[in-house]
């Protein structure tokens, strides 16, 4: 179940950021989706299945993107490992402070890949200070939405289903 | 699963994936790029089709007024270019038996197919595009163009799809020259949309405003594919000039390409030249640079 709900994240994801990259042609400077699942399915797993998630999401991402094979997956990784070991230890459970953990984790991304970069490849050109801020406060504001709009959802069946659960006690 | 087995996990994926970065480069793809590419290459396609649908059915209802009068300036530009294309098939004839009568053998002109785009990657510092070929089967090093001129060439092929690195990433470089002088040089990505054409001596005359094409001598584009204009001529380092090219395509806004069949150097003159040290391989190579 936990797989299948991963690959359609995965599906859908990729699905929105072509759908956005068409309808805006510099969608991709400003709005990372593919960090975003990374980040959010890292919030309630393991490290070890954040970081398998992180890697897949990346390597999918690698492939609709150009650049060496395997920065992206490289950079999730590391972002959804980090992600979940800080979440295991920080509790973190306000939108609030979930969306700083998209900022901190798209900042993070930004600077692995800058750095693979400029270890792995000759012409290096750093992404631009807007771009950047653009990826992370988009990051953070995705992140906490999504993460206030499925903790609302998840409350409103929780009532439903005590409701529910009452109502056939009777 | 306790800590040490995250860890260890952990150290074994980014050590796979460092090696995948060390193996691989951008001007030839890896096999599991391919494989990736083939995989979630659908889902762009159906965003594309999605953002066609919605975007036609708006349209539709946008433009219901002005059909009329589009679809009489389309007639009057069909005339014109049925006229065109007669002229054009004239002046083919005309070279044709020019060139049986001087003893020159041109070229063989390919074939061409047609593909949609259905992702562009133009982030800031990596661009490529993926195509949906359709029936067509891409190759690797397959030229990329559009009518207005050369877009890059097919990096990974995965059957229906297309991997193509635009002639502005950074990685990428072509053999160019100035129409109007015919000096030969190596047009490479600069990012941000442009190209630097280098090579060119600072005793040569160039202008902004010059035509570039391609030189046809990397052995992947043909020659006389345009590839931009010359916005600027500096005094570079050394010798050259640094000239700065602006492509006549907007990579942002494709949706179709056309992708050659042609091979300029045939298969197997290109197999026996790379397995020889020297010259020649080296010259096929030089349309991407290794990284």
């Amino acid at each position: 179940m936990k797989f299948l709900r991963f690959a359609f994240g995965l599906g859908a994801v990729t699905l929105m950021q072509s759908l956005g990259q068409h309808l805006f042609s510099h969608f991709s400077l400003g709005i990372d989706l593919f960090l975003v699942l990374v980040v959010y399915h890292s919030l309630d797993n393991s490290p070890a299945w954040s970081s398998l998630g992180g890697s897949t999401v990346g390597l999918a991402q690698d492939a609709l993107s150009g650049g060496l094979y395997g920065l992206h997956g490289f950079a999730n990784t590391l972002v959804a490992y980090l992600s979940s070991r800080l979440q295991q230890r920080l509790v973190i459970q306000q939108p609030s402070q979930v969306g700083l953990l998209f900022v901190v984790a798209a900042a993070l991304q930004l600077a692995t890949l800058t750095t693979l970069q400029f270890l792995l490849v000759d012409a290096v050109e750093l992404p631009g200070l807007v771009s950047m801020t653009a990826r992370m406060s988009s990051s953070g504001v995705i992140g906490a939405m999504l993460f206030a709009f499925v903790g609302k959802t998840r409350e409103l069946e929780g009532r439903w289903r005590a409701r529910r659960s009452r109502r056939l006690k009777i | 699963m306790n800590q040490r087995w995250n860890q260890a996990l952990l150290a074994a994926l980014l050590l796979g994936q460092l090696i995948l970065l060390s193996t691989n480069s951008t001007s030839r793809g890896s096999p599991l790029e391919g494989i990736v590419l083939g995989a979630v290459g659908p889902l762009a396609h159906a965003a594309t089709l999605t953002k066609d649908s919605v975007v036609g059915l708006f349209g539709s209802f946008r433009m219901a007024g002005s059909l009329r009068q589009d679809n009489h300036r389309l007639r009057r530009e069909l005339e014109d270019m049925h006229r065109t294309l007669v002229r054009l098939h004239g002046v083919e004839e005309e070279l044709t038996r020019l060139s049986r009568i001087s003893g020159y053998s041109r070229p063989e002109k390919g074939d061409f197919f047609v593909a949609d785009v259905v992702y562009v990657d133009n982030a800031s510092w990596l661009r490529s595009l993926v195509l949906y070929t359709g029936d067509a089967k891409p190759q690797h090093n397959q030229p990329v163009v559009t009518i207005r001129g050369l877009v890059g060439r097919v990096v990974v092929p995965a059957d229906p799809y297309a991997k193509v690195l635009l002639i502005t990433d950074r990685s990428a470089s072509v053999s160019a020259m100035i129409k109007r002088t015919r000096r030969r040089g190596m047009a490479r990505g600069a990012g941000e949309e442009s190209l630097l054409l280098d090579n060119i001596p600072l005793q040569e005359d160039v202008r902004p405003g010059d035509e570039v094409v391609t030189a046809g001598i990397d052995g992947v584009f043909p020659r006389g594919i345009p590839i931009g204009v010359v916005t600027s001529v500096e005094p570079g380092h050394e010798l050259f000039h640094r000239i700065r090219v602006q492509p006549h395509i907007e990579f942002a806004l494709l949706d179709q390409v056309y992708v050659f069949n042609e091979q300029v150097v045939p298969a197997d003159i290109k197999e026996v030249l790379s397995s020889k040290e020297g010259t020649s391989s080296s010259i096929i190579r030089s349309s991407g640079r290794q990284d």
